[in-house]
């Protein structure tokens, strides 16, 4: 009922999820353990994460604790939230925590020009990267403190056409 | 911890009914929409237990009111959904070709991949036509139709070489004479157990035209609420570019690069544009507008040239037809082949012209466009009424020999249309008995021909190109990948366009040769593969990629055009042109009296009356009367609301600005 799966789909997750943590524990190991957790590492060697340029933002973001663990749970969230059924809100509130790198509830700056760079890997002139930052701040802001709260984002991202088809990791 | 929480909830609330019911109510929606909260995992699973057991625990004191009943209606509703989700869930896995439109997609852009979807798309229209066609056609044919009949035996002269190569591949021969062509198709009016296939066949020819209306129409009026709801302009291109623009669907390494790679580029393209727009006119402006009007005539002589080139082969075709000539392969295909090269070559020499008026991009894209869906409605037009009017000519000599009443007036008109075609007194040829198939077999060849070609000139143009380029490269002066031969581009508009004029032969053709539905499935699905594997093999991305979401309507209102054009012969023939002394319209005199006749005979006459009143002028004219005023109120309606669209969006941005400047 949490998550936008079926049981079958969820079954299929839970594998992958034990298949990943025999990565890391030895079966003995993950026998004793009734809720194991997942580091970061572990978690980025997914092919579905593994080029993403977000793919450490993302396991922060659905992760449980601070250095970046992950349970089962953590990680279903993950990918009910990544699901074609999942609404637009919720896709951007997660978007929008994983483009938020400092973690302030604001993107500046500094977080425009580090997305920026990770999805175009570092190609574009400082200048050219400036001027993008420059006009993605005029026209998402609304209040005039030079920062996209999460209600500026969810309004640019509400009428963005691909936005739905993109945000979206296939499992 | 929120379960003591929902025990205190219970205290308050436990005398007054209705306060519980609002409460379980509200537990619903939390269960109804734990989902979509953007909690962690724990805490959903949480507050959904702490509520799933308050709604447990005091349904049970409600159930007997009207509340139960809600809670039935509520899991139905969650089926429905459930079964909704599987349903869409089927259609993607049925849906072909996903994976490799993905990959295209994730090497070349939307853009690329557009014409793909297109082509996919395509192929669902065909396919539905294609069943209409045979179900209710070419399957009743085959089972009941009487196969004795003599116009379905082989004349004698030609049963020599009936399997000859040269016969199959002038669509003679047993071809010819089998369901393929509207001249095999039975005349009687009712065939086993009460089939009427005459009717059928007029039926099923409106039918296929009235689905692809329907679809296509469907399809343009889903893109543009699609649009509608995005079309705030371009008030957010950097954001979206910045936020949207990643692929999370990726997994693949040098997918992943490409990506990055075209992001880089569609965001300088951004740049160039939001520059461009504050840049004025330049000083060569003199120069440029003479250049343009240049290009204009070019393109305009070369337009008039295809025609007649066109107009040429086709009468060209029939004196040597009429001298008992064609013999040799060219001549027997001349017409189809002259087509195939105007529509192959021109294209090409309207890019060189255009890229001498430089246009922006975009515009010259659109230009371009224009241009070739002129050239091929134009060469399409040129062949049906040449063929047409060769049938005419034909058709109307017959007639003077049978000296019956009516015939002079035909020949009156038809010699009137086309006073192109000359007036020789010949004797017509063998095939102009039956023109409905001979219509039927030039527009097969002509698809057949143009396949051919197409796989041809990828072959050549595309992959020989590229083995070209990539090993002769090392051992010449120049470097080939980026100067003279270069790789192939894929060229979005002229390949849509491609797809759309023979879409627009399928049409022509479909009342003539009911199966060429079925072969066009075959044709686009054969170009699909080959054309997804000689993109992916030996094409490079094009240099500009250009957002697809926006041309989208583009095509297909240019489709729509098409269909509207390819109905008017088939709807000139069905009206105004006597049928042949074959196929299933035969000793009618037109191919419409089917329907009256069906009328008259196999209707009960009340019906018949009814019908008869309904199609009185008392009748039509108010509900013609009535149409236009709908029309009329809508229009009004729909004018009025988008005023109000612009008023409003003006109001927002407005706003905007305020807010930004306090």
């Amino acid at each position: 009922e949490c998550t936008y799966f079926t049981m079958k789909e969820i079954k299929r997750l839970y594998k992958r999820f034990m298949e990943l943590s025999l990565l890391y524990y030895s079966p003995t190991e993950l026998k004793k353990m009734s809720r194991p957790t997942l580091p970061p590492h572990i978690i980025a060697t997914m092919a579905e994460l593994k080029v993403n340029p977000f793919a450490d933002r993302i396991i922060h973001v659905f992760s449980d604790d601070v250095n970046g663990c992950m349970t089962f749970e953590g990680f279903l969230n993950m990918f009910s939230v990544f699901n074609e059924q999942a609404p637009r809100d919720v896709k951007a509130f997660y978007a929008f925590r994983i483009y938020d790198f400092d973690g302030d509830q604001y993107l500046e700056h500094g977080d425009l020009l580090r997305t920026l760079e990770r999805i175009t890997r570092r190609s574009l002139k400082d200048e050219e990267a400036e001027l993008i930052i420059t006009k993605v701040l005029e026209e998402a802001e609304m209040d005039d403190d030079m920062k996209i709260s999460f209600m500026e984002f969810e309004h640019v991202l509400s009428r963005a056409p691909d936005f739905l088809s993109t945000f979206h990791i296939r499992v | 911890d929120s379960d003591v929480e929902l025990i205190t909830d219970d205290d308050v609330s436990d005398n007054d009914p209705k306060e519980i019911l609002e409460k379980i109510q509200e537990q619903k929606d939390i269960i109804a929409n734990v989902r979509s909260r953007p909690w962690p995992m724990k805490k959903k699973l949480k507050v959904l237990e702490a509520a799933r057991r308050y709604v447990e625990k005091h349904e049970g004191r409600l159930s007997k009111s009207k509340e139960y009943s809600e809670a039935g209606k509520e899991t139905n509703f969650q089926a429905w959904r459930k079964l909704k989700r599987v349903v869409n869930n089927i259609g993607v896995a049925l849906t072909p070709w996903d994976m490799r439109i993905k990959r295209i997609e994730s090497y070349f852009g939307s853009g690329v991949a557009s014409y793909f979807i297109f082509l996919r798309w395509l192929v669902q229209i065909n396919v539905t036509m294609g069943i209409i066609t045979t179900a209710f056609l070419v399957v009743p044919e085959i089972l009941v139709g009487n196969d004795s009949a003599t116009y379905k035996q082989i004349p004698t002269s030609e049963k020599h070489d009936t399997w000859n190569l040269h016969t199959i591949w002038s669509l003679g021969g047993h071809l010819q004479h089998s369901v393929l062509f509207y001249g095999y198709y039975t005349n009687d009016r009712v065939v086993g157990n009460g089939y009427r296939i005459p009717l059928a066949y007029f039926l099923v020819g409106i039918a296929t035209f009235a689905y692809s209306f329907m679809a296509l129409l469907r399809k343009m009026a889903k893109n543009s609420r699609l649009n509608g709801n995005s079309s705030s302009e371009d008030d957010y291109t950097f954001s979206w570019r910045l936020f949207s623009s990643w692929d999370y669907t990726i997994g693949n390494q040098e997918t992943a690069e490409n990506k990055s790679a075209a992001i880089t580029t569609v965001l300088r393209e951004a740049i160039v544009e939001e520059q461009e727009k504050e840049k004025k006119e330049d000083s060569k402006r003199n120069l440029l507008i003479f250049l343009r009007i240049v290009a204009n005539i070019l393109v305009l002589l070369l337009l008039a040239g295809s025609l007649y080139s066109i107009q040429f082969a086709v009468s060209r075709a029939q004196e040597l037809e009429l001298e008992g000539g064609g013999s040799n392969f060219w001549e027997q295909n001349e017409v189809s082949i002259v087509v195939t090269a105007v529509t192959m070559i021109t294209p090409s020499l309207f890019e060189v012209i255009g890229s001498m008026e430089k246009y922006h991009p975009r515009n010259t894209l659109r230009i371009q466009l224009a241009r070739i869906l002129m050239l091929y409605l134009g060469n399409l037009y040129s062949l049906m009424i040449g063929l047409l009017g060769h049938v005419a000519e034909a058709t109307a000599q017959i007639h003077l020999e049978d000296t019956e009443l009516h015939s002079k007036d035909v020949n009156v008109s038809q010699g009137g249309e086309y006073k192109a075609m000359n007036n020789g007194s010949r004797s017509p040829g063998q095939r102009t008995e039956c023109w409905e198939t001979y219509v039927g077999q030039e527009l097969m060849k002509l698809s057949v021909i143009d396949l051919i070609s197409t796989l041809l000139t990828i072959l050549i143009v595309d992959f020989i190109r590229a083995l070209f380029v990539r090993y002769v490269n090392r051992c010449c002066c120049w470097d080939m990948e980026s100067q003279f031969p270069e790789y192939g581009e894929f060229k979005i508009a002229e390949n849509v366009l491609h797809l759309i004029y023979n879409q627009g032969i399928t049409w022509v053709g479909s009342f003539f040769c009911p199966v060429l539905p079925t072969i066009n499935v075959i044709k686009l699905t054969l170009m699909m593969y080959v054309r997804s594997w000689a993109v992916v093999t030996c094409n490079v991305p094009h240099q500009r990629v250009f957002r697809a979401s926006r041309s989208n309507n583009f095509y297909l209102s240019m489709l729509l055009f098409m269909l509207f054009l390819s109905l008017l012969p088939t709807v000139w023939v069905i009206v105004k042109h006597p049928p042949s002394s074959c196929g299933p319209f035969r000793n009618r005199e037109w191919m419409h009296t089917i329907v009256t006749e069906t009328l008259e005979k196999d209707v009960p006459s009340w019906l018949n009356e009814a019908l008869g009143y309904l199609t009185t002028p008392v009748v039509v004219l108010p509900a013609i009367l009535l149409l236009f005023m709908i029309i009329y109120y809508l229009q009004a309606v729909a004018r009025s609301s988008k005023e109000a669209n612009a008023r409003l969006k003006l109001q927002l941005h407005y706003e905007r600005k305020e807010g930004k400047k306090s």
